[in-house]
């Protein structure tokens, strides 16, 4: 994943199980070297 | 009094040489309470809990626990603490000092994804550690702030270095 703010590659360093609502997700974590910006994808459900 | 403890604990940090940090008063984000979680996130909390390399936590000890509208502000993001450090500093009227109000946050911190340090901070009897006016009248304090500010900040460095540079395998 590229940072959204400075287009560095981000570093992946979580995968945290997340229970919403409806569903139950992973949460992937990514973090930029560069800025410090925080970004997440949801995965396949657990 | 918690304001008072609150106050000193953000002047012990601001000493601090290459530390910056801000105070967040819950009671001024002024969230909804017909829902709950990240549909009712701040913008601003939001970007403060991102901007952070690490959270200091002031409470005050209600019913042997934290106050509900912490646990409503904190719910309402996520991703903006995970694998970041928390040090929490418990304030209470009694002999205690909020030990249990730290007790009862570990569980929280962790499935906030936040990483619990292992100094507190605990103003017992506060009404007699801050006058009305919040001047500091128990010097002591300032030794044991320290020691949770050094953790907290070497905390802080390690994980941001691991979240920003050692990829997840």
């Amino acid at each position: 994943m590229l940072c959204p703010l400075c287009d560095t590659p981000m570093n992946k360093h979580a995968e945290k199980p997340v229970t919403l609502s409806t569903d139950e997700i992973i949460l992937a974590v990514h973090s930029c070297p560069n800025c410090g910006k925080v970004e997440s994808e949801e995965l396949k459900g657990l | 009094m918690s304001r008072h403890a609150a106050q000193f604990i953000l002047g012990e940090v601001r000493n601090r040489d290459g530390v910056i940090t801000e105070l967040i008063d819950i009671a001024e984000l002024k969230l909804p309470v017909d829902d709950a979680g990240e549909a009712i996130k701040d913008p601003r909390f939001a970007a403060a809990m991102e901007r952070a390399d690490g959270v200091i936590i002031v409470s005050p000890e209600y019913n042997h626990s934290f106050p509900g509208l912490l646990k409503h502000v904190l719910d309402s993001c996520l991703k903006e603490y995970i694998h970041k450090p928390a040090g929490i500093v418990g304030v209470s009227a009694g002999a205690f000092g909020g030990a249990r109000v730290i007790e009862h946050f570990q569980p929280v911190l962790r499935e906030l994804g936040l990483v619990s340090i292992f100094w507190d901070v605990n103003f017992g009897h506060v009404h007699k550690v801050f006058d009305q006016s919040g001047r500091l009248l128990d010097d002591s304090y300032i030794r044991r702030t320290d020691k949770f500010l050094s953790e907290l900040v070497w905390m802080a460095k390690v994980l941001r270095h691991g979240r920003e540079q050692v990829p997840l395998q």
